[in-house]
């Protein structure tokens, strides 16, 4: 707990996050079920039986785990700048799982590929351009006309009048 | 054995150019949409389902049953060299496939995957020919007691057997359970865990969850790890093939364990994904070699492979005689066999033996057709592991966010995806496993309904569940399983449980 | 396949956007099959409000493969199945669709039972009903070597058994729930239900003697009628199933007795099954699906369709449609809350 790595990548703080977000996790669960009938109803066993039994038993066992890691041994949870390196994956794929529902699959997909190819990955123009059209290009021709799976479609497939 | 007259009868309908030609198309599709994150057996079974509308019943069933063997072997490709499976059945061919290929040894580990899958998918076809006759009769003893009994044990076998930290193991599959239970209960028709969010309505869709846990968590450990993954070269050579072939004699024991064990969870409603953990979790007890299990111990791949594919034969038994499917991929069959007119149930082997017994000669081709197409194309997926992580990265993350976004054409399953892929990255990190919760997912609900049907049954007692022989060994079995930690920490004098958290 | 994939892309999707461009009215003339003020310009989607394989689905597949084989509309269909929160989920869809006409949405009277007994995302207001094609029937059935011979037998034993007898159907609060009710209802005696995922299983718990009865249509049921696992009790139908077919031991569908023959209630009940247009959709658009759905019921396709399962064909639209559907809707709210099944009652 001294050095300042392990108060930010500590495994024993990670740990303890985890079974303390598994035993809120029971604790939401065991909140719904409550809301519905957790004895026996008519139609046996009712709606919040099950949940509530997992929940306290979810609640149960995370508790004994962040105990147990009391006296567990510190260590590292991850190398210096291994967060980093998944925060610049993570943050830009979520912008693009965010903007999929409101401009379509395609757009936002060639605009993640050139990004993550022209500046994380410091690809050239040409590949990162092959990549960024090529991929969307590709999943068009296989599971729109192919399969015949329609994908996520925005406002510029409204205006091309592809839908 | 009166099967072997209708079954060179099937023979004579398999065997006709037009449905070697379906067999090889539905191989090579099957394929395809088994390396594609997202895009599984069961999506692609009813994405091709509406051509086959216009075709006799058998060509259709011998379509999509070969696309399904396709599929599962694509998905052991993908778990082998990615570490992504296909299917949520090749999770556990991960644990020591991708380990071998990182070791330079992806050609054997594709080639005994392989060929282990075909010997799973003969020994499942092979009982089938056998038991067709009886099976009907068997399976009608399955009320909701069994039902439940069965499913308890694909828990209790996880905890006490799944060689992780059985609390952690517990988490993991008490986690599943709470999200099985999003959404409309069954029994009572009430909206459960929604707290008024209509996103929540339809459940949480364990594909959704794969795709989140193992692909994208994946991409964010190996982010974590290191800039550059190996680039694990896959040509798989004849000489590769024939040497392995030579060697899998050697592993006798785990392929009859675990072809048994498929063909009982599939003809059971285990299904593919609960054999081939059990399969993994057992061997890696049982076997010599235990403790290499997760550094690239050959028979970590043996072992599910050969039940996955033993159980996914398997499966299409009960949906035939009973239409009960034993996995998800033989529901979305099931449906197909209504469309064609066809009424599964015990009735069908007597009215329509030229549909069951060629559907059975077909298993035997289409599974040899699928090991050599598999064999043959390999080169080609594995290909793209030569491309930089940094532009592979994204083009996967591309595939998972797509196939989340086309389980259900939802953009709050592909946030859900993301959210499941942080989650799984934690999991990975802190080693928790993550592949009781997608169990959890799959069985919750089924596990809780039959719970309750089993309660209504007996009026709210308990003893329903050893009422008769056959639920009461599955039950007694279940909970030995469970207290295996306990009892493994008694004979050993308590020095084994109190060392692992910290392994 | 991408290269094999691609001459179909441009053959498949461009006409339909030049269609588009060009102003509708030169390429809607060309086209024979139906003359309308109003046609789809682009592919259309079925929303299915079940899974995959169950009766609605196949419903909705039929009526696909109909019009594309006989060639009744030019764009492409594609289904796709949303039946969670069972089918809610595909009504919610549809409310989010307001004003599309390119989405057609396929369920059963679930459409306006659905909202009385749970809290869902939609109301009856959010979809458009556009026509009721067949009406599933219902049957009695229990298992073969039971010792009820008829169905007035089997509901004294059940009234001997006080509440314990087991009656199988599928889903809580659904068709065979409400079904059962009703018997209780109409001779006083009380069941205990045991709801399961679909007809299937509850058909193979019945022919595996863990539930006494159910009330499974006849395409569910039939498959272990011939194995001879099962047998027919009454029909609730005012009168008897038209098909002559003999399904096993010499009985066929005619010979089954309608339930007031053999003095049990309710006399008349029966599963519709409907399309819907999402809310906001024009009349002209309404009226271009209830001709398209009026020329696939003149098919031999969807006659064989009805036939195979044993369904009866009813065929309403319009007024007729909206003021059943008010009426019905009206019934079973009465019936529910009486049960105590209304949402509002929690």
């Amino acid at each position: 707990m001294s050095r300042p790595d392990d108060r930010l990548g500590g495994r024993r703080a990670a740990e303890l996050g985890m079974a303390l977000g598994a035993a809120g996790f029971g604790g939401v669960v065991v909140l719904g079920a409550l809301q519905h009938d957790t004895g026996w109803g008519p139609t046996g066993p009712g709606a919040g039986y099950f949940p509530l039994r997992i929940g306290l038993l979810l609640i149960g066992v995370a508790a004994i785990l962040a105990l147990l890691q009391l006296r567990a041994a510190a260590g590292r949870f991850a190398e210096p700048g291994a967060l980093r390196r998944v925060a610049r994956l993570l943050a830009p794929t979520l912008v693009f799982g965010i903007a999929i529902a409101p401009l379509g699959t395609y757009v936002p997909m060639a605009l993640f590929l050139l990004w993550m190819a022209r500046v994380e990955a410091r690809a050239g123009w040409p590949v990162a351009l092959a990549l960024a059209l090529g991929t969307p290009a590709a999943f068009f021709l296989l599971f729109e006309t192919w399969l015949g799976v329609p994908l996520a479609k925005g406002p510029l497939e409204e205006a091309l009048g592809i839908y | 054995m009166e099967g072997l007259p209708a079954l060179l009868h099937g023979f004579e309908v398999a065997l006709t150019a037009y449905h070697l030609g379906l067999m090889v198309a539905g191989v090579l599709i099957g394929i395809l949409v088994g390396v594609l994150p997202g895009l599984g057996a069961p999506n692609g079974v009813a994405l091709l389902m509406p051509l086959t509308f216009f075709m006799p019943p058998v060509s259709a069933i011998i379509l999509l049953s070969s696309m399904y063997w396709g599929a599962l072997l694509g998905g052991s490709t993908t778990s082998i060299l990615f570490n992504i499976p296909g299917e949520p059945s090749s999770v556990a061919t991960t644990f020591d496939g991708h380990p071998m290929a990182k070791q330079g040894r992806a050609a054997e580990a594709l080639s005994l995957a392989f060929l282990c899958s075909g010997f799973g998918a003969l020994a499942g076809v092979i009982t089938i020919t056998i038991v067709a006759d009886d099976i009907a009769e068997f399976a009608l003893r399955f009320s909701p007691a069994e039902y439940f009994a069965v499913y308890l044990l694909a828990f209790c076998a996880f905890i006490g057997m799944g060689g992780a930290n059985p609390l952690k193991t517990a988490v993991s599959l008490l986690v599943g359970l709470s999200l099985a239970t999003i959404g409309m209960d069954t029994v009572s028709g009430e909206m459960r865990l929604t707290f008024g969010q209509d996103e929540l309505v339809r459940g949480i869709s364990f594909l959704v969850a794969v795709i989140g846990l193992f692909g994208i968590g994946e991409l964010l450990a190996t982010a974590d790890e290191t800039e550059k993954v190996e680039g694990i070269r896959a040509r798989v050579r004849l000489a590769a093939v024939l040497k392995t072939l030579v060697e899998l004699p050697r592993y006798w024991v785990a392929l009859l364990r675990s072809a048994a064990i498929g063909i009982w969870m599939g003809l059971t409603p285990g299904g593919p994904t609960a054999a081939s953990f059990m399969s993994y979790g057992i061997a890696r007890r049982f076997s010599k070699r235990g403790d290499n299990f997760g550094r690239g111990e050959p028979e970590g791949v043996v072992s599910p492979e050969t039940s996955d594919h033993a159980a996914g034969v398997s499966a299409l038994l009960p949906m035939l005689a009973l239409g009960v499917p034993g996995s998800a991929t033989a529901a979305v069959m099931l449906g197909g066999l209504m469309i064609w007119g066809l009424q599964p149930g015990p009735m069908l082997f007597q009215d329509r033996p030229d549909f069951v017994w060629g559907l059975i000669a077909s298993m035997y081709v289409a599974n040899l057709v699928a090991v050599v197409l598999v064999l043959a194309t390999v080169p080609i997926f594995a290909s793209v592991m030569r491309a930089p992580f940094g532009l592979l990265a994204p083009l996967i993350m591309a595939i998972c966010l797509t196939g989340a976004w086309m389980v259900s054409g939802s953009g709050f399953d592909v946030l859900l995806a993301i959210g499941f892929g942080v989650l799984g990255y934690l999991m990975k990190k802190l080693d928790y496993p993550i592949a009781p919760m997608v169990l959890a997912m799959v069985l919750g609900d089924k596990a809780e309904d039959a719970f309750r049907q089993s309660m209504l049954i007996s009026q709210g007692n308990l003893t329903v569940f050893w009422s008769n022989w056959l639920v009461g060994s599955i039950t007694t079995l279940a909970l030995l399983l469970l207290a295996w930690p306990v009892l493994a920490w008694l004979l050993r004098g308590g020095v084994q449980l109190s060392r692992r958290p910290a392994a | 396949m991408t290269r094999i994939a691609s001459p179909h892309a441009s053959s498949r999707f461009v006409p339909s956007r030049r269609g588009l461009l060009l102003g509708a009215g030169a390429a809607l003339l060309a086209r024979p099959a139906l003359a309308q003020s109003w046609q789809p310009a682009r592919p259309v989607e079925f929303i299915v409000a079940a899974g995959p394989g169950g009766g609605t689905d196949q419903f909705a597949r039929i009526v696909q493969s109909i019009v594309q084989k006989h060639n009744l509309m030019r764009t492409p269909i594609i289904v796709s199945n949303k039946g969670g929160g069972a089918g809610t989920e595909a009504f919610v869809y549809g409310r989010g669709a307001a004003g599309d006409p390119h989405k057609v949405v396929f369920g059963t009277n679930n459409v306006w039972l659905m909202p009385l007994v749970t809290r869902v995302g939609y109301g009856l207001a959010d979809l458009r009903p556009v026509a009721s094609m067949a009406a599933d029937e219902f049957i009695l059935w229990t298992y073969t070597d039971a010792p009820y011979r008829t169905a007035k037998d089997l509901v004294e034993a059940a009234r001997a058994q006080n509440g314990t007898f087991r009656m199988g159907g599928s889903q809580a609060r659904d068709t065979d729930h409400i079904l059962t009710k009703q018997i209780e209802r109409a001779t006083g005696v009380t069941f205990t239900y045991v709801p399961f995922r679909s007809g299937g299983e509850v058909a193979i718990q019945l022919a595996g003697k863990h539930v006494e009865a159910n009330t499974n249509n006849p395409a569910e049921n039939v498959a272990q009628w011939r194995a001879g696992r099962v047998r027919p009790l009454c029909v609730f139908n005012p009168q008897r199933l038209t098909l002559t077919e003999k399904v096993h031991d010499g009985v066929g569908w005619s010979d089954i007795p309608t339930s007031t023959e053999a003095g049990i209630g309710p006399a008349d009940f029966r599963m519709p099954r409907t399309v819907w247009l999402p809310a906001r959709t024009t009349d002209a658009q309404a009226a271009f699906w209830t001709e398209l759905l009026s020329r696939v019921r003149e098919t031999p396709e969807w006659k064989a369709w009805l036939q195979a399962g044993s369904q009866g064909d009813l065929w309403q639209t319009g007024a007729e449609l909206a003021s059943f559907i008010r009426e019905d809707e009206a019934t079973n709210r009465a019936h529910f809350r009486e049960y105590g099944w209304l949402v509002e009652q929690g």
